[in-house]
């Protein structure tokens, strides 16, 4: 990861280290959470809890990278971010918390670090799915820079950063109308459109199911092409699990595919347990602001 | 033409002939495993016994030999260069191993631990190696002391392993390609120079945690005042889950606005906590380690912070951030095995 260097190595002896990089007592790895006392977000048993804010303190911006989780019962996640007095959504709807969320040494990386200073705090909201009461331990993982404001170089780096997320920020897109729900056996087709005022970029692909045996097609609805063949005259759906990772493992794409603001995709699901079966999917990626691309 | 073979280069491009050239030759850089070595009596066949709990075992180590031909090694020897561990425990499986290693460099009696460590905080398997960020390199006749402790249960036999690579700077095969030979032995240099000033180093704090159910207690981690020492990535095991936060515990500057979970945030040996960026801890100072038990019942708690040593003094660097580029995770793969560090 870029960051700023430990060693300062002699150009003359190749191999020789003459000292440790000051500034990198500057940089320093942060885990934020929701607020004190104890971290601890209580969810009632089926319903939401109150808007959550993970605030930093004014001593240096950070960026998060990872997103872990400690909960009783399956939940949903909704993320914004509070960026001065107006929320902005980082997803289109709430998704499963272990799509988005890793635990123990595999947190769930971020398709893109999301910034955050003392005034633009990741806000969360945790809805309960596991019909009891539920205690969630949400932790993001970063790098934060302190003392920036005495180093011009640093605080140039925090302007560099603030100005980018301006352009493109981190974003989860579920279904439109929620979790797929398909009868055993069934085929069910649902939409996920694109906001009007971003692109989105996909870039990685996780999913929570009540099981995994069952095959999808994902098919951009303005060319007709599927997302998972490309451009081929005939597409067919295949199956989830060699296509979709979790919140430990998410499927991270080699190459990005971008669908323009306003588009749709359209998801077709057929179940192969022969049960009912309930799919949460999490297409992450990056929302490229159109104000600043169109 | 210098073309080191520990890239998987098999042909290469003559400018004068306008041509490739298909080449085969032994390499000089081979991947290579470091086990148990086979001076010591008590080992059999690569297997090691660690005594039942409460017994000793006598120290083994690892050893690296020298070796030339005709003195081409320019005394540089056959250094091997540490890049992961490994370890198989074929009693009580791996996966529920319970003893601790202490390694220590004896040439240059210095310990890559302050104390001894969990072997799952420490060693992974040939799945999941516990990947070093910070190579160990090991010069010729040089030997590293392992001394193993049983936590808990009856003998156990043991193999581990310190995978890396093997470098030849005497292979026979530069008497023909002399540039080649150079060059490894300048790349061999630069290492041998390095590890006078860099080495891994495994921080733990002053034997097991101990909690009764529901405890809270703090414990400070001393990496010692010789070196400034880099902190990348955590790896714990334990008997029940676990909340901890850490601090530094002269200056107070915290990690973390509340207490993190074993859950949530704190991986073993196999998927260590790789920070987002490492922390440098000045010589002069310590971590704080405040562990809560949130097993209700009593817990014991390894906790190792894997790191490297930087033997040398703070300086400033003009225009330090000049290069920093945005970092971005879309540019970068995924870290879910660490990268060597550079």
């Amino acid at each position: 990861m870029a960051r700023i260097p430990t060693l300062i190595e002699d150009p003359q002896v190749p191999g020789r280290v003459i000292g440790v990089n000051r500034t990198r007592l500057d940089e320093i790895p942060y885990w934020l959470m929701t607020d004190l006392p104890n971290n601890i977000v209580a969810v009632p048993a089926s319903q939401s809890s109150p808007l959550q804010t993970l605030i930093l303190s004014g001593v240096g911006p950070m960026r998060i990278t990872n997103l872990g989780v400690q909960r009783t019962g399956a939940a949903k996640i909704f993320l914004r971010i509070q960026d001065g007095t107006a929320p902005r959504a980082l997803m289109n709807g709430s998704i499963h918390l272990d799509a988005i969320c890793g635990n123990f040494g595999q947190p769930y990386y971020l398709p893109e670090a999301l910034y955050v200073d003392e005034l633009r705090s990741l806000q969360v909201t945790f809805t309960d799915l596991s019909n009891a009461p539920n205690n969630i331990r949400f932790v993001a993982h970063g790098t934060k820079w302190a003392t920036q404001q005495s180093d011009p170089t640093m605080e140039q780096t925090r302007v560099r950063m603030e100005r980018q997320q301006y352009l493109s920020t981190p974003y989860w897109y579920t279904t439109d109308n929620g979790p797929i729900v398909v009868g055993a056996g069934a085929t069910v087709t649902q939409a996920i459109t694109v906001g009007q005022d971003h692109h989105f970029d996909i870039m990685t692909l996780s999913h929570v199911a009540t099981s995994p045996l069952y095959t999808i097609d994902i098919v951009h609805a303005q060319t007709g092409e599927s997302i998972i063949q490309g451009p081929q005259e005939a597409h067919y759906q295949i199956d989830a699990g060699i296509l979709f990772g979790n919140g430990n493992f998410p499927f991270r794409f080699h190459e990005p595919r971008m669908i323009p603001y306003g588009q749709k995709l359209i998801v077709t699901v057929t179940d192969r347990s022969g049960a009912p079966n309930t799919i949460h999917l999490a297409l992450g990626g990056r929302a490229l602001t159109i104000h600043m691309w169109r | 033409m210098a073309i080191l073979r520990d890239k998987a280069t098999f042909f290469y491009w003559d400018e004068r002939r306008q041509m490739y050239i298909p080449y085969y030759r032994n390499k000089e850089i081979v991947p290579a495993w470091m086990g148990l070595s086979a001076n010591d009596p008590a080992v059999n066949n690569g297997v090691f016994v660690v005594a039942a709990a409460g017994a000793v075992t006598a120290p083994t180590f690892f050893a690296q030999p020298y070796s030339s031909v005709e003195g081409l090694d320019q005394n540089l020897g056959t250094p091997f260069e540490v890049q992961n561990i490994i370890f198989a425990d074929s009693t009580d499986t791996t996966a529920a191993a319970a003893f601790t290693v202490l390694l220590t460099e004896i040439g240059d009696s210095r310990r890559l631990m302050n104390f001894p460590c969990h072997i799952r905080t420490i060693a992974g398997t040939a799945l999941t190696p516990a990947i070093l960020r910070e190579p160990l390199v090991i010069p010729s006749l040089h030997t590293i002391q392992a001394t193993f402790n049983k936590i808990a249960g009856g003998a156990v036999n043991i193999r581990m392993a310190l995978g890396g690579r093997q470098y030849f700077p005497w292979a026979p095969e530069f008497l023909r390609y002399r540039q080649d030979g150079d060059a490894l032995r300048a790349r061999v240099r630069a290492m041998l120079q390095r590890r006078q000033t860099v080495q891994p180093f495994w921080l733990t704090t002053d034997g097991p945690i101990q909690l009764v159910g529901g405890a809270q207690a703090d414990f400070i981690l001393k990496p010692g005042n010789d070196a400034q020492f880099e902190a990348f990535a955590i790896a714990a095991v334990s008997t029940g889950n676990f909340a901890w936060s850490l601090e530094d515990a002269k200056t107070f500057q915290t990690l973390m606005n509340g207490q993190v979970t074993q859950t949530n945030a704190t991986g073993n040996a196999l998927f260590p906590t790789i920070f987002s960026t490492p922390y440098v801890l000045p010589s002069d100072k310590r971590f704080r380690l405040r562990v809560l038990d949130l097993s209700a019942a009593p817990n014991t708690i390894w906790f190792t912070i894997w790191g490297r040593k930087i033997y040398a003094p703070f300086m400033e660097v003009r225009n330090a951030m000049a290069d920093l580029a945005v970092p971005t995770m879309a540019d970068q793969q995924t870290l879910i095995v660490p990268a060597p560090m550079q």
